[in-house]
């Protein structure tokens, strides 16, 4: 038959926001009062192995004392109600977890991405630390239909990968909520096509051709993404001779529409050049791709 | 509904013809469809045709007022979500659930135009008017799948191809939506048909 | 003593000579002879130009034919043994030819009229299949029998490889009667009239079989019957060369078919503008079940898991599915592996019986090509692996002993629990102890945990298992307390 406690204390363990103030209340059975022969005036309270000052304390009344705490700095500690019994014997009769910490800030900057391929992750920053345990829940809804939560894990708090298919043309509203034992607050709510979100994956370079009439041109081939059916993409094409560091842009307005091929002019001949592409929705909406792999090529020997 | 739909009429026809043309592409659904299906050869590729009469056909879309032109869209995509659910075992799982999530987004967006639609001041949008008695489209009913495997594997390849065909048909009569706008001119089947 | 020129005498049953003779050339119609056989009884009969006698003992019997009426002939006398008899049976006649069109079987059904033979005889019946269109046979089997003086019905029993629908298939059957006692010659009997089976015939063009699943490797025909001329035939994408068969029905014999894809491999015959089909299921009999293990966490049920070993390629309704059948309590429990997916367990639950311990479990793994199965005897109270202990919850008895509680959800009042506990002094090497208790009602179980240091911070772990020991449960959460202070010494 497990001991009963012979006080109990009010508020049970508690999260307190910094910077506040705390109040406890150790209440004393009657029974251990008896036992004990002690009052409220027996009570001491101890913070871990400290004892509290006594300028902190006030007896209520026979049962009750109650102890203070201005401006609560950051802790996690172990308040406890003890008793000195028989005016020699101290002893620990109840104890609650004491946490600080801080209400969670409005998530800002909330912004998400769609991986060719893959699923909608957003991400957001979270503000201040809070100190305590926070969860990050990522809401996304259509006008006529609400999603599942996106609960971001404890150890990437900052972001969330649905678990729903993108789906483009359709505008979608997303928010973030933050919450944990001091408060809940979401973040500016952003509406968007998810279209507008895609990174693709990089192009595949086909070929790289000379001509044996123009030694000054090679011609790229290469292949990209499935959605080329239905949008607009733009290019970015960078080439360098093969010793070269950096590398030339093809000028953008050349490559500003969907197309799968392109020839390089004014190469010196007979040169090996590097060549990469990426590529990125026409209206700049979006994420460039990743930059193809490299792929080389000769220009023609000069006649 | 959760009230978030987008008011710019152009906005959103625009999003509905990228929703079709996308929705058409068989590379969505039908093509991994075949491919898991075994179905890849020329053969028996060239058999999968869309049969009359699991989609509405193009003469009746175009003869269609634009709120009888979604509700026709929204129910038969509807039974093919219906129809999508009933043929998990012989679907790739992930076409089907993009496609599933497809279509609720379409949808989406349906009802966003059809809302937009009856609040519009336009006589075109909000009243719909159709040239003559417009054929009111037999409600689409799901196809009776054969029982021997080889035939139902055509038939649901049918019904698939059917579905992107049916796409592409949307597509182009809301294309027809965003040529007429700015003219304020009926939504007529002989316009449709002269594009033909 | 002459023979008569031709003279043939067959039986049938051994119980009557039919013999017969070639009347010489002149002879007038309706001739008739008197014959005479010199044995026991000097028997005579007339008769026209065959004669019934019954069964001569071996060796020779001095015959005498005397012309009464006709001209051109004198009397005769020849020798007439057993060794110039013939015995042919009867010629057999089949009751019935069915067909199950689903599994491509034969049914041949036929009276051996055993009654009509004198005495016990093996004999040997020889049965051939044919197709219709060049009457090629297509199977020729012999089947052995006794006559045991009665008249027995036989059945045969024949899977075609080539679907029964792909061309009319006639039986006949004949025998042979091999009786020892028979000195004369034995010949088989003529075959008995050709029964056929055939598909009704149907305007619609079908292919056959329809959705069969072979074993993968094997051989198998398929077959287009139509009326329409087929161009070609391939499996999967491969081509096959068109055997023909009645009218414009072909067929393609595919050789070592290997293990469909799940979705099966398609056959497809084309004719001009159209397409006709059928899938094959191509896969293996289930693997035995391997891993077979059975354990409980609670006494309360108990979970067996396996590992289905080598894939079948056959899935969704042709999927193995898998019993685990309990012999002592005849109970049994059925899981389907259509719904599993690949990185599912596989896995059936069985409900603990009570006051029984031992039980002997056989897991049946069975699909269309065969059916295996694995055994596993236990003794439940020493296959338990307790859950996790949960409710962990600390109380001072003094500042060096602690009592420990937690729940253990079980019915373990019949077996005995062996718990450690884990004991962590912050920032210092743990310890280990071990505690043994008996198994209680209520799952809350209470331990002591003394020659602790006052007024310090421990964590403390519990896991548990059974004695005997079959696995260790998770460790619990951690639960961390304070120990009281010490009583200043005087």
């Amino acid at each position: 038959e497990l001991i009963v406690p012979c006080a109990h204390i009010h508020p049970e363990s508690s999260v307190v926001q910094i910077g506040s103030n705390f109040t406890a209340v150790c209440v004393l059975k009657e029974k251990c009062m008896d036992d004990y022969h002690v009052t409220a005036d027996d009570i001491f309270w101890k913070i871990s192995r400290a004892t509290v000052s006594r300028d902190q304390y006030t007896v209520i009344n026979r049962t009750s004392s109650s102890v203070t705490f201005l401006n609560i700095p950051l802790i996690n500690v172990l308040l406890t109600c003890n008793i000195r019994m028989f005016g020699q014997i101290n002893r620990s009769v109840y104890g609650i977890r004491i946490i600080s910490g801080l209400p969670p800030e409005k998530p800002e900057n909330l912004s998400c991405i769609v991986n060719e391929e893959k699923k909608m992750m957003c991400q957001w920053d979270l503000g201040r630390e809070t100190h305590l345990e926070t969860n990050y829940t990522l809401k996304s809804e259509w006008a006529t239909e609400k999603f599942e939560d996106c609960k971001a894990k404890r150890d990437t708090p900052t972001s969330c990968t649905v678990n729903y298919p993108p789906v483009y043309f359709v505008n979608i509203e997303v928010w973030v909520e933050a919450e944990n034992a001091l408060g809940k607050v979401a973040s500016d709510h952003i509406n968007f096509d998810p279209i507008d979100k895609v990174k693709f994956n990089p192009p595949h370079i086909l070929s790289v051709n000379n001509s044996k009439e123009l030694s000054s041109i090679l011609k790229l081939t290469w292949s990209d993404s499935r959605f080329r059916s239905f949008i607009t993409l733009k290019y970015d094409i960078q080439y360098r001779t093969k010793d070269a560091s950096t590398w030339n842009q093809v000028p953008p307005e050349d490559t500003s529409s969907t197309r799968s091929s392109f020839t390089v002019q004014d190469l010196k001949p007979f040169t090996e050049y590097v060549f990469r592409i990426r590529c990125m929705k026409e209206d700049g909406k979006g994420f460039w791709s990743d930059w193809s792999e490299e792929a080389s090529g000769i220009t023609y020997e000069d006649r | 509904a959760t009230g978030k739909c987008s008011g710019k009429y152009h906005e959103l026809l625009l999003q509905l013809q990228r929703q079709a043309d996308l929705m058409q592409n068989p590379s969505t659904l039908l093509d991994p469809y075949i491919h898991l299906q075994g179905l890849h050869s020329p053969i028996l590729k060239g058999s999968c045709m869309e049969r009359l009469g699991d989609f509405p056909s193009e003469d009746v879309l175009w003869r269609l007022s634009r709120q009888d032109f979604l509700w026709t869209l929204n129910t038969t995509l509807g039974l093919f979500l219906r129809m999508l659910s009933a043929l998990q075992q012989d679907l790739p799982k992930a076409a089907q659930q993009q496609a599933e999530m497809n279509i609720r987004g379409l949808g989406n967006n349906i009802h966003c135009m059809a809302q937009l639609l009856r609040g519009s001041s336009d006589p075109e949008a909000a009243e719909p008017t159709r040239p003559g008695p417009g054929p009111t489209p037999p409600p689409p009913s799901l196809p009776m799948l054969p029982l021997d495997t080889f035939k139902r594997k055509l038939r649901i390849c049918e019904f698939l191809q059917g579905y992107h065909r049916f796409m592409r048909r949307a597509g182009q009569v809301l294309r027809g939506w965003g040529e007429r706008q700015g003219r304020n001119r009926r939504h007529s089947p002989l316009r449709g048909l002269q594009r033909a | 003593k002459r023979t008569l020129p031709d003279l043939k005498c067959v039986t049938n049953n051994l119980q009557v000579w039919n013999c017969s003779w070639r009347v010489p050339s002149g002879t007038g119609r309706g001739a008739a002879y008197e014959v005479c056989i010199e044995n026991r009884s000097h028997s005579c009969y007339q008769l026209e130009k065959d004669i019934k006698i019954p069964p001569l003992l071996p060796g020779d019997y001095e015959i005498t034919v005397n012309p009464l009426y006709g001209f051109g002939s004198s009397k005769s006398k020849f020798i007439l043994n057993e060794k110039n008899v013939s015995l042919i049976p009867e010629t057999p006649e089949i009751l019935n030819l069915s067909a199950d069109f689903s599994t491509s079987t034969l049914h041949l059904k036929w009276n051996d009229k055993g009654s009509v033979f004198p005495h016990y005889s093996n004999v040997i019946w020889e049965i051939k299949v044919l197709h219709k269109k060049n009457m090629e046979i297509v199977k020729l089997v012999t089947y052995s029998t006794t006559l045991n003086g009665k008249d027995t019905v036989h059945h045969w029993n024949w899977t075609s490889d080539m679907p029964l629908e792909c061309a009319i298939h006639y039986v006949g059957i004949r025998c042979y009667i091999d009786d020892p006692q028979f000195s004369g010659r034995k010949e088989w009997s003529n075959w008995s009239l050709l029964k056929n089976i055939s598909w009704p015939p149907d305007s619609q063009t079908e292919v056959f079989p329809q959705d069969r699943v072979v074993l993968a490797g094997s051989d198998i025909t398929v077959c287009c019957v139509t009326q329409e001329r087929v161009l070609s035939a391939q499996i999967g994408s491969t081509h096959c060369p068109l055997i023909h068969l009645d009218g414009e029905n072909v067929a393609i014999k595919i050789r070592n078919i290997s293990a469909s894809a799940s979705s099966g491999t398609n056959v497809v015959f084309s004719v001009e503008d159209n397409i006709f089909g059928t899938v094959v299921f191509a896969g293996y009999p289930p693997d035995i079940p391997q891993k077979l293990n059975c354990e409980t966490y609670d006494l309360k049920e108990i979970i067996c898991t396996w590992n289905p070993g080598r894939p079948t390629s056959l899935e969704g309704p042709r999927s193995t599915s898998y019993t685990l059948f309990e012999s002592f309590s005849g109970k049994y429990n059925r899981f389907s592996g259509n719904k599993v997916s690949t990185n599912e367990s596989y896995q059936l639950f069985f409900q603990i019986l009570s006051n029984q311990e031992i039980y002997n479990f056989t897991l049946n793994a069975q699909n269309l090509l065969g059916q295996t199965e694995s055994t596993l005897l236990i003794n439940v109270t020493e296959k338990v692996h307790p859950r996790i202990p949960t409710s962990v919850k600390v109380k001072d008895i003094n500042s060096t002993a602690v009592t420990l509680s937690w729940h253990l959800p079980g019915n373990f009042t019949k077996i005995k629990l062996l718990c450690q506990i884990k004991i962590n002094k912050t920032n210092s090497e743990h310890e280990l102890r071990s505690v043994t208790m008996r198994g209680v009602e209520s799952s809350n179980y209470l331990t002591t945990v003394d020659k602790l240091n006052p007024y310090t911070i421990y964590t403390f772990r519990i896991r548990c298992s059974t004695d005997p020991f079959w696995k260790w449960s998770k460790w619990s959460k951690e639960k961390q307390y304070l120990t009281k202070e010490a009583i200043p010494s005087k």
